[in-house]
């Protein structure tokens, strides 16, 4: 193991959502990057096995059998663990994890991570977002806020491609966007209804990572425009939508700069006592079982939220006898989640002359409108909701024989319009939400096993139920019929929405890591996926995860030129 | 998963195959899957019916489609053993309650006395539970067979993988 094979000018430990951006921002700027992945590599275009199968070449029609199903439990709570795309999601045996309360992980361990499968949703955090903590008196203060961070939305959505309206909301900024899809009538008609009924209620459609008009850059990339396939979770052969695989990592690649090592589990963050400060990262070959170091000078952790918090509190040395930076004990700490448990859906019987054409990859979004600029419920912070109206049309499939066939093929009837809001909750990062590693038992390359005690409270019950009640009053005044709401009682983790533990701050006693994403304790450590987030909001949080590490990223690199790393 | 699609892929060849009759005694060959067996006029049978929910027309029907063997396979592969267990004694239910009220097993009965007892079926008086189970699991997976092949899809709904980024949230339904 020559020391020239094995040093590199930065480290970046994942190769997903957010360890993609740091790839190439790094390589970028020149420096040679080691980009860690712990599962397979999969290459844009010819990694994607299923991506141009037709419906009927799926033995079971995109059904999971029952065996696989059986088996895995946990992964099959996913909406989208389909014949399709079961590849790309980890099984619940090869990567064991223990649930002291009950929380359904949903991983994705290959090159690309969860990108390759995301839900594409992408709306900017405000200022009555990063203020939240400190107005409301729960967690610690985020310490960046909206004016830091507008920028890096900029950058991050101009490279991705994201689409949709300027709608000119506080409590959700405008962003740089490709245009969007339109709504359709019902829609239209509910956003017309919500706004005449309530002041700072807002339907708009949903700001999303899908290529609608490539812009040059985005041609750069050997990315076109997505055509409505929905099937994004297979890999899209036009690069339609933003994954790490078709965007970042070959951006980074092509500098020449990046060394990609697909199979390299991290086992820890090597700290060197003398120095005070972190030198390199202990990998364990996936497949060899062999331990390998790597040096560089910065490490970037984007890992996964939980497995970085893994990563971090299996990280000890004298000087961090408790996990990396940990000096304050909070590692692994005020974790928290989105909760999804709760839906409604209704049926509209107006507008039967009017339907949609063709198909669009997003629906609408009605931003959180509870506690924005005041409290004003018996529950703290909010709820966002997706809003979707379509009609569907419907085949009578009655009795046999050449009756049945004859309907078979005869042209399908439209049904009335069904409308449908799935909500997604803020929670509250407490500390009795935590995460932390087994004493005894380890995996396959002897890594403690990770214990996940996360569980939903009081504040997330009065939500959902503030939820049915403000839907239900919205859907009656739309006229919509046939109003029914549910609760799925899903675990968290199944929202894969999951949050902090390493979280940023102001102050070394009570946070991890600074403004920079940086540990407080150890300033070459940068950790800036999911594990970073002081406070969840209610906004898909992938985007702030991205907008965090390309900003972070270029931090490191100022201070690296600076020598100040 | 390799695994798995081998294990598959040898049940596929095994539907149809014949396991040879024990000597003495003329014994019925075994139709064998991951779970459960056919006899092979049970299999036959299952045809039939298949034949009769989506017969050949000027358009293709279930026979053409091998529809049964599709509905075995996801019963075989798709359904938990309890289900399993009830398609398969529906099965049998299916055709002897035929049998009892025909006097010939299912496949033997003309096409109208087929007719007469899915019509029976259909309006489940007096049917048993697992004869209901057994035939509309059958009817759906043969639907599903039909909506969802290369024909059906190709010439009937004229289905596009690649829609365009077309969409139009409000457009006139035109009248017929």
């Amino acid at each position: 193991m020559g020391d020239n094979n094995n040093t590199f000018d930065a480290i970046v430990i994942g190769s997903g959502m957010s360890g993609g951006w740091a790839a190439k921002e790094f390589c970028e700027k020149g420096f040679r990057t080691l980009l860690l992945e712990r599962g397979r590599d999969v290459k844009h275009l010819v990694d994607y096995p299923t991506t141009n199968m037709l419906p009927w070449e799926f033995k079971h029609r995109g059904q999971v059998p029952y065996e696989i199903a059986k088996d895995n439990p946990i992964i099959s709570r996913c909406y989208a663990f389909r014949e399709d795309a079961m590849h790309f999601f980890v099984k619940d045996k090869e990567h064991p994890y223990i649930q002291e309360k009950p929380y359904d992980w949903i991983r994705g361990y290959q090159v690309g991570g969860k990108s390759i499968m995301w839900a594409r949703q992408t709306q900017r955090w405000s200022d009555f977002d990063f203020e939240g903590p400190a107005r409301d008196g729960f967690a610690v203060d985020w310490p960046i806020r909206y004016k830091d961070l507008a920028p890096w939305y900029s950058y991050v959505e101009k490279f991705a491609g994201i689409s949709g309206n300027k709608d000119g909301l506080e409590e959700l900024p405008d962003g740089e966007f490709l245009p969007p899809w339109e709504l359709t009538c019902v829609e239209n008609h509910f956003k017309d209804i919500v706004a005449s009924n309530y002041e700072n209620r807002h339907v708009i459609f949903a700001r999303c990572a899908h290529l609608t008009k490539p812009e040059p850059i985005h041609i750069e990339q050997g990315r076109g425009t997505c055509q409505a396939r929905n099937l994004c979770q297979r890999g899209c052969p036009f690069g339609g939508y933003f994954n790490a695989n078709s965007t970042t990592i070959p951006w980074a690649a092509k500098t020449g700069k990046l060394t990609l090592r697909p199979h390299s589990v991290v086992h820890s963050i090597l700290y060197d006592d003398a120095k005070n400060k972190a030198t390199g990262v202990r990998v364990i070959d996936a497949n060899t079982k062999q331990d390998i170091e790597f040096f560089a000078p910065v490490i970037f952790v984007n890992a996964g939220n939980l497995n970085s918090n893994l990563i971090l509190l299996n990280s000890l040395s004298k000087r961090f006898p408790n996990g990396l930076g940990n000096d304050n004990g909070l590692l692994g700490k005020y974790a928290a989640f989105h909760n999804y448990r709760a839906r409604i859906n209704a049926k509209y019987e107006g507008m039967p002359d009017f339907k949609t054409e063709q198909s669009r990859a997003s629906g609408a979004y009605i931003p959180r409108f509870r506690n924005v600029r005041k409290q004003e419920t018996d529950f703290l912070r909010g709820y966002a909701c997706t809003f979707n109206a379509g009609r569907y049309s419907r085949t009578r499939q009655e009795g046999f024989g050449e009756e049945l066939k004859n309907m078979l093929m005869t042209p399908p009837v439209l049904g009335p319009w069904n409308v449908g809001s799935q909500f997604m909750g803020e929670t509250i990062p407490k500390e009795t939400n935590f995460v932390s590693l087994d004493k005894d038992q380890k995996d396959e390359w002897g890594i403690p096993l990770l214990k996940i005690n996360i569980g939903y409270d009081d504040n997330d019950e009065k939500m959902i139920k503030d939820f049915f009640e403000q839907y239900t009053e919205m859907f009656t005044k739309a006229g919509f019929t046939d109003i029914k709401t549910s609760d799925s009682k899903q675990a968290p983790g199944l929202d894969i929405h999951e949050m902090g533990g390493v979280r940023m701050g102001k102050d070394p006693k009570t946070s991890l890591l600074n403004a920079w994403n940086q540990l407080h304790e150890c300033k070459n450590v940068f950790v800036s996926d999911g594990a970073c987030m002081t406070s969840t909001s209610t906004q898909n949080p992938s985007l702030t995860y991205m907008a965090l590490t390309a900003r972070a990223a270029n931090h490191a690199i100022d201070l690296l030129k600076k020598g100040e790393l | 998963m390799n695994r798995r699609n081998a294990i598959n892929n040898i049940v596929i060849l095994s539907i149809g195959a014949v396991v040879l009759p024990s000597c003495g005694q003329r014994k019925e060959s075994l139709v064998k899957f991951k779970n459960f067996s056919l006899s092979d006029s049970e299999e036959k049978m299952l045809g039939q019916l298949s034949d009769t929910i989506i017969p050949k027309t000027n358009f293709i029907g279930a026979a053409d489609l091998k529809a049964h063997e599709f509905t075995l396979m996801m019963v075989d592969d798709c359904y938990e053993p309890e289900r399993q267990k009830k398609y398969t004694a529906g099965m049998k239910e299916f055709d002897k309650l035929a049998k009892n009220k025909y006097g010939s097993s299912f496949t033997s009965c003309t096409v109208p006395q087929k007719k007469e007892w899915l019509t029976a079926i259909e309006k489940k008086k007096d049917i048993p539970e697992n004869v209901v189970f057994f035939y509309e699991t059958t009817k759906r997976h043969t639907v599903q067979a039909f909506t969802s092949s290369k024909e059906y899809m190709t010439d009937i709904i004229k289905y596009k993988m690649v829609p365009g980024s077309n969409f139009k949230g409000c457009v006139p339904v035109k009248k017929a």
